[in-house]
């Protein structure tokens, strides 16, 4: 399905949050996720389900002042 | 530096009341209420006492001091045997405490404390007095005895009576019925605050270099 | 008077200094500079990963061996629903309940938008967070804030990045005389050491600069040079120093001076 991810549109094959974070090759990694401007725990992505034209926050630790 | 007025009340609601009249640094002493209560009352009183610009101190609850972030508390002799005083010292909390005799006034220089109190000055109507009144006279002896430490005069004072006592050597004067138990205790409060603000530097008053 | 420690929602301090972690030349610099700084709290954020590069990984670890305090900000967020889930973002990932909160309203300024900003710190606070709100020096915002559950406050100096120092000392001192007992510390608008030392002797509890560093010539050095200034102005103000005088008073006793009957020569 067609959704958004961090402000791109794109197709995806995953069904839920945790699925699209191992699709993009986050699965490792120290992310922060949200959807549709709503905060979703680690322990959430599993499941949350998404649909088309949702928009997904992938955030990693960054610089800052 | 410590504002010369220094009320005693036993509610944040008496808090709320006073601010307004000016009052910048007051003492919360909660008696016989249970332990949920005395949280919220010390949390509420710190929240009053942030917004207005005034100094709160906790009386005896030294733990619940520490939890809920406050910075100065004060320990009469009883709760200064009981209270873990390194632990006070490490959560960075100012500590006042009460002395009515040598003994008890060696115990509170031992604590390096952020001021000491003297009672009672007067005969009281509060406590139980387990000491005779100090009077005028000992006052000045303590305050020789404790040199640059603030020294708080406490028991039995009124406004009528509170120029003497700080002529006497006192740098703070406390007081409980003489506001709580007025007809008008905010007037009261008031008329205090006028009549010892004079006593520090205004507040506001003048620039630093800007 | 006493040179109480600072404590910042009950970690105590040694440093009064705190300093960014972005636009540093390279990692190498960013973590020498910071322990040139002395800083004991740094701050970062969130951001999407740009490309393929797993540069936050490293750049997170390094963080880490610094052993510094994170304080996540929420930058760049423009309304109360992007700061608070920002916040909640940065709450797991830096494990962390500090939140340095931004909710900005201009683009020319970066300025703080007050409204939001107290709006998305009560929602913050009553979550559990603790809340370092970057605001104006407005007095009535500082109240709101600290109704709203905030126990310390970030007043600007000057807009972010602008080097200007301190753009309006008698507000900034009126707002320290209005909340002698809240820990306020000076974020943003710091260009230069003397800045730095002008915060902290107006009894500033600390200064929290990015830019001034980063893009210094010499980002370790000036590092060191505002932790000098940091410290010397706490000190200075600590000190009490003398009030300002439009006339001239002098410092040599009059008395005793050689001359002193003589007429001046013409």
């Amino acid at each position: 399905m067609n959704i958004e991810v961090n402000g791109k549109r794109r197709d995806v094959q995953a069904a839920t949050l945790a699925a699209l974070l191992e699709e993009l090759g986050y699965e490792d990694r120290l992310v922060a996720t949200a959807l549709n401007r709503n905060f979703v725990r680690a322990a959430d992505r599993q499941g949350t389900e998404l649909k088309a034209g949702d928009a997904v926050e992938i955030l990693v630790p960054r610089q800052g002042g | 530096m410590l504002d010369p007025f220094y009320p005693i009340v036993d509610s944040a609601g008496w808090i709320a009341r006073l601010l307004p009249c000016g009052i910048r640094f007051v003492q919360l002493r909660v008696k016989d209420r249970p332990a949920a209560e005395i949280h919220e009352e010390i949390a509420a009183a710190k929240a009053l006492a942030m917004l207005a610009g005034a100094q709160l101190v906790v009386n005896d609850y030294w733990q619940e001091a520490i939890d809920l972030r406050c910075d100065f508390i004060h320990l009469g002799q009883d709760d200064l045997a009981h209270a873990d005083i390194p632990a006070i010292r490490r959560a960075g909390l100012r500590l006042g405490v009460s002395t009515h005799d040598e003994g008890e006034l060696a115990r509170a220089l031992e604590v390096q404390p952020d001021y000491i109190a003297l009672g009672p000055i007067y005969p009281t109507t509060l406590k139980e007095m387990a000491f005779a009144p100090q009077g005028l006279a000992r006052i000045g002896e303590w305050k020789r005895r404790i040199g640059a430490i603030p020294l708080v005069a406490i028991g039995g004072i009124t406004l009528e009576r509170a120029g003497a006592i700080f002529d006497a050597g006192a740098d703070i004067v406390s007081v409980v019925t003489d506001v709580t138990r007025a007809d008008d205790p905010e007037a009261r409060t008031c008329a205090w605050v006028e009549a010892t603000r004079s006593r520090k530097t205004p507040r506001g008053e003048g620039s630093a270099h800007v | 008077m006493e040179n109480r420690p600072l404590a910042i929602y009950g970690t105590p301090l040694s440093s009064r200094l705190l300093v960014g972690t972005a636009q540093y030349p390279s990692p190498a610099i960013l973590a020498e500079a910071i322990k040139a700084s002395g800083a004991e709290i740094v701050t970062v954020s969130l951001r999407r990963e740009a490309g393929a590069s797993r540069s936050g990984e490293s750049f997170w670890s390094l963080i880490r061996e610094l052993g510094a305090k994170v304080l996540p900000n929420t930058a760049g967020c423009r309304s109360v629903k992007e700061a608070v889930t920002t916040a909640q973002m940065a709450r797991e990932v830096f494990a962390t309940s500090w939140i340095k909160l931004e909710v900005i309203a201009d683009d020319d300024l970066l300025q703080p938008d007050p409204f939001g900003l107290v709006e998305a710190a009560a929602i913050l606070v009553r979550d559990g967070f603790n809340v370092l709100p970057y605001m104006t020096e407005d007095l009535v915002l500082a109240e709101k804030l600290i109704g709203a559950g905030c126990e310390v406050l970030m007043p600007w100096g000057a807009p972010i990045g602008s080097g200007r120092g301190l753009n309006n000392p008698f507000a900034l001192q009126a707002l320290r005389r209005r909340f002698p007992h809240v820990p306020l510390i000076i974020d943003a608008g710091i260009g230069t050491p003397a800045h730095a030392a002008a915060a902290m002797e107006l009894g500033y509890d600390g200064v929290l600069l990015n830019t001034a560093i980063a893009k210094a010539g010499d980002p370790v050095s000036m590092a060191r040079a505002f932790a000098l200034a940091v410290e010397a102005g706490r000190l200075a103000y600590c000190a009490e120093p003398i009030p300002p005088r439009d006339m001239a008073e002098p410092s040599t006793p009059q008395l005793g001076r050689a001359f002193a009957d003589l007429p001046r020569r013409a």
